[in-house]
């Protein structure tokens, strides 16, 4: 078990929370301020709360961890299994579900075995594909429903929680903590680290360095700090790319079957057309392109940058219609008051 | 008249037809979509270039009014939310030396009402050039974020006062 020196007091009440009342467990959550910690960072009261108001069939504990490199999910299992379980129940509870899920890659069979042998909680391994990590894929992959982009997975009746945050409800609930320190993968190396951490405290020689994995990270600037949501801390390879040789390995490995290629190329080449727009839309930036690419390119900052292009593109489109058909409303109300003046002004001449 | 030159008759008269109905048909579509949409102007080249605040700093009510006038010869450099690269890329596309626009403008900004010093007069519902503005007459008004350019049109003729540009990250919908 990985040394914990972070480890913050008990600051609430601890709950039993098998005889506390769904709605005082989820007031706790909210109360201790836990985030989802797979990186998107959501606040974890709004999901259970949207689960509780849409009613959830079932609750699923989300230890698929995919990102190349990043291995921190899988210490928290390997240490504090039993507290991610009892934070899976804890939410069950919350939810008024008993259909518990933990889903693992499967190379994470042997590691937790014990996760099998409980009876409430049922064990599922899927692949170890990057896409895998992703709650709408994973509900795919598992219960083979189909998710819209537009819906949270909560109003289709599934509630996905990251392990490390059913670690951090266990301890708000059963602990009485705050949730101030998470496991980190910091150069392949595992380590508790405090919220808030600077970067600046880690090797300097590293620089610079992309907070989340190697692939999927962003670039981080010299004085950000490491955050609840951040499960990795990696070297920027991007200096290590070389020329696209136009393989095509990226679009043969993408989960959604995107033209990465193509993609990569509008945003080397400046032009961005209408046609690639909603492509640049559908990536959820599960990195998969960028471990496969052979030149090293870093992918995924280009399309994160066309994302940003194509928005803007959209919005502008989006005016220039506006902008006319306001006129064109204009023109025609202008015509209108014109012509009521000028039969005004014929039909009543008395004076 | 042989029986040969009949049937080529026949065959070459059935054939013109069929090519004036069609042909005919396909004109008139033509015509028909080419009224709706007059594709690919070198004004419409010059619009896309522009960033579609309809600001109108540069003198013309809009981004469409402006490219036209580009293309009839007027200056590059009159669109300050473009800045710089707008400039360039404006003179690239018109073959003209490149000039920089003189004053500058804050992008990604969208207006914000005050609600509860908004007095519900109408004003800035007319000005705004891409309808992004809601309310009538004694109501108070709002701003629909997703459609405001931040253009400034609308600060002016407030009788209170009451619109602020404020940065797009920083207003969301409560």
């Amino acid at each position: 078990m990985l040394e914990r020196p972070t480890r913050s007091q008990p600051e609430f009440e601890p709950l039993d929370w098998s005889s506390t009342s769904p709605s005082s467990i989820l007031s706790r959550i909210k109360e201790a301020g836990i985030v989802g910690m797979g990186g998107a960072g959501y606040p974890t009261a709004a999901k259970l709360a949207s689960g509780r108001h849409y009613g959830t069939q079932h609750v699923i504990a989300n230890g698929v961890e995919c990102e190349p490199g990043v291995h921190a999910d899988r210490t928290l299992m390997r240490g504090y299994l039993d507290g991610v379980l009892e934070g899976l129940r804890i939410a069950g509870r919350c939810l008024g579900c008993d259909q518990l899920t933990l889903a693992i890659a499967d190379d994470e069979v042997y590691r937790s075995f014990r996760a099998l042998n409980s009876a409430d909680v049922r064990c599922e391994i899927v692949r170890s594909h990057p896409a895998n990590g992703e709650e709408r894929t994973l509900i795919r992959t598992l219960f083979k429903r189909l998710i819209p982009s537009s819906d949270y997975p909560s109003q289709h009746g599934f509630v996905v929680l990251n392990v490390a945050t059913l670690f951090a409800i266990y301890e708000a609930v059963s602990y009485g903590a705050r949730p101030i320190d998470r496991i980190v993968t910091i150069f392949d190396e595992d380590r508790w680290v405090s919220e808030a951490t600077p970067l600046q405290e880690l090797d300097a020689e590293m620089f610079p360095l992309r907070l989340g994995s190697v692939a999927t990270g962003t670039i981080a600037s010299e004085d950000a700090t490491i955050e609840l949501t951040t499960n990795a801390v990696a070297q920027d390879p991007s200096k290590l790319a070389r020329a696209c040789i136009h393989c095509g390995w990226c679009s043969d490995v993408c989960p959604r079957s995107l033209p990465v290629e193509a993609m990569l190329r509008s945003q080397l080449n400046g032009q961005l057309p209408e046609t690639l727009e909603d492509q640049f839309d559908a990536c959820f930036e599960c990195g998969a392109c960028v471990v496969e690419c052979p030149s090293t390119i870093p992918l995924l900052d280009w399309i994160r940058q066309g994302k940003l292009e194509s928005n803007s593109n959209r919005l502008k489109r989006r005016a220039h219609v506006r902008f006319e058909r306001r006129n064109k409303r204009h023109a025609q109300h202008l015509s209108k008051e014109t012509q009521a003046r000028e039969t005004r002004i014929r039909t009543h001449h008395e004076w | 008249m042989s029986l040969v030159l009949q049937e080529v008759l026949r065959v070459g008269l059935t054939l013109a037809l069929l090519a004036t109905v069609f042909g005919g048909g396909i004109l008139m579509l033509a015509k028909w979509a080419g009224s709706k949409r007059p594709v690919n102007r070198l004004a419409d080249r010059v619009n896309d270039l522009l960033p579609q605040i309809q600001c109108a700093k540069c003198g013309y009510p809009g981004c469409l009014p402006y490219a036209e006038a580009i293309v009839a010869g007027e200056q590059t450099d009159l669109c300050p939310p473009g800045g710089r690269d707008t400039a360039i890329a404006l003179a690239n596309l018109m073959d003209r030396p490149i000039t920089q626009p003189s004053e500058s403008m804050a992008v990604n900004t969208v207006a914000y009402i005050d609600e509860s010093k908004c007095v519900g007069c109408a004003l800035c519902i007319n000005e705004c050039p891409v309808d992004a503005i809601v309310g009538a007459e004694r109501f108070t008004h709002t701003v629909i974020i997703d459609q405001c350019t931040g253009c400034e049109l609308c600060v002016p003729v407030c009788p209170v006062d009451c619109i602020d540009l404020k940065p797009k990250a920083s207003v969301t919908y409560a």
